[in-house]
């Protein structure tokens, strides 16, 4: 197969719009893993999407995280529908077991907490830097008052010593 | 560069909200495109990212553009809205529009447009549309493919 001529038929463009037909989409994805021309074309085609929806975005109103994390618990128990791609793995009856629960932030490093925990770390902190400075300010009457000790051991020895 | 782009993208973990962060603002934007509601829009993302979290561990996003996949989510919700005979709204929607929202459309001819929207919004396929139109699939992918060619000649690149 040529593979110009085939990236300049217009099925990558079809592909990436998800409007290919199941026998293009297999093909594609078989020809995707022997030709980086092929995956390269893809990968620019995605980025063109990409830039285009981007123009077009809405910020999405506050709230609306906490609404699909609320739909998510209430579609735990509904049968899934997954829509109609070639790229999803299928994994067989053993992933099916492994996913009786959502795991909704898997591969995050970030975590979220409640707003009220802000107050509870600032307090925190603040303690902490009065602490340093009352620790620094005892250290040095610390040393201050062992001083002033010594120099009166000194004077004291001097007064008890016989001339 | 592309591979480097590439390298750039995977480097962050994939969660349902890095998902969110990176591409609700653009998928809430296409939906709306396509419902021309703000409230029915929000109500379809609410349901395609639950829809994407459910499936989360089920798909290797690894291999596949997140965007695309994403709009392949929303796609699937709003099937419903788009077919004809369910909802009345959608005869609207699948006409070319007068006055195209942004700069890639505008530059487009009528007939590209018109081949690209009915995919792009509708989620019509190319034999799909080729039918419908009583056209050739070959010359329907052709004008997507020029279609594509004005969105990225629009870039500059």
């Amino acid at each position: 197969m040529e593979i110009k001529k085939y990236i300049e038929s217009g099925v990558l463009e079809s592909y990436v719009l998800g409007s290919a037909s199941e026998a293009e989409t297999r093909e594609l994805l078989q020809l995707k893993k022997q030709f980086p021309e092929i995956q390269d074309a893809l990968f620019e085609l995605e980025t063109d999407l990409e830039r285009i929806a981007r123009d077009m975005a809405i910020v999405p109103p506050p709230g609306l995280l906490t609404k699909i994390e609320d739909n998510i618990k209430a579609l735990a128990n509904r049968p899934d529908t997954l829509p109609q791609t070639k790229e999803h793995t299928g994994g067989g009856k053993q992933a099916d077991k492994d996913n009786h629960f959502i795991e909704v932030e898997s591969a995050s490093s970030h975590m979220r907490i409640h707003k009220a925990w802000r107050w509870v770390f600032a307090a925190v902190f603040v303690l902490s830097k009065i602490f340093l400075i009352a620790s620094i300010y005892y250290y040095l009457e610390n040393r201050h008052a062992q001083a002033q000790i010594e120099q009166l051991k000194t004077e004291l020895n001097r007064y008890h010593t016989p001339h | 560069m592309v591979k480097q782009d590439r390298a750039l993208l995977q480097t962050k973990p994939l969660s349902v909200y890095t998902l969110y962060d990176a591409y609700a603002g653009m998928l809430l934007g296409y939906i709306f495109e396509v419902v021309k509601d703000k409230k029915l829009a929000e109500e379809y993302l609410v349901r395609t990212f639950s829809n994407v979290a459910k499936q989360f561990n089920k798909i290797n996003w690894d291999e596949t553009n997140n965007w695309c996949l994403l709009q392949r989510f929303a796609k699937s919700e709003l099937s419903t809205f788009n077919d004809t005979s369910k909802n009345p709204l959608a005869a609207v929607i699948k006409k070319p529009k007068a006055e195209p929202p942004n700069k890639y459309l505008d530059q487009m001819t009528d007939e590209q447009r018109f081949i690209f929207c009915n995919i792009y919004y509708s989620s019509k396929t190319t034999a799909q549309l080729a039918k419908e139109i009583g056209k050739s699939e070959g010359l329907i992918k052709q004008l997507l493919k020029e279609a594509f060619a004005v969105i990225r000649k629009s870039n500059g690149n």
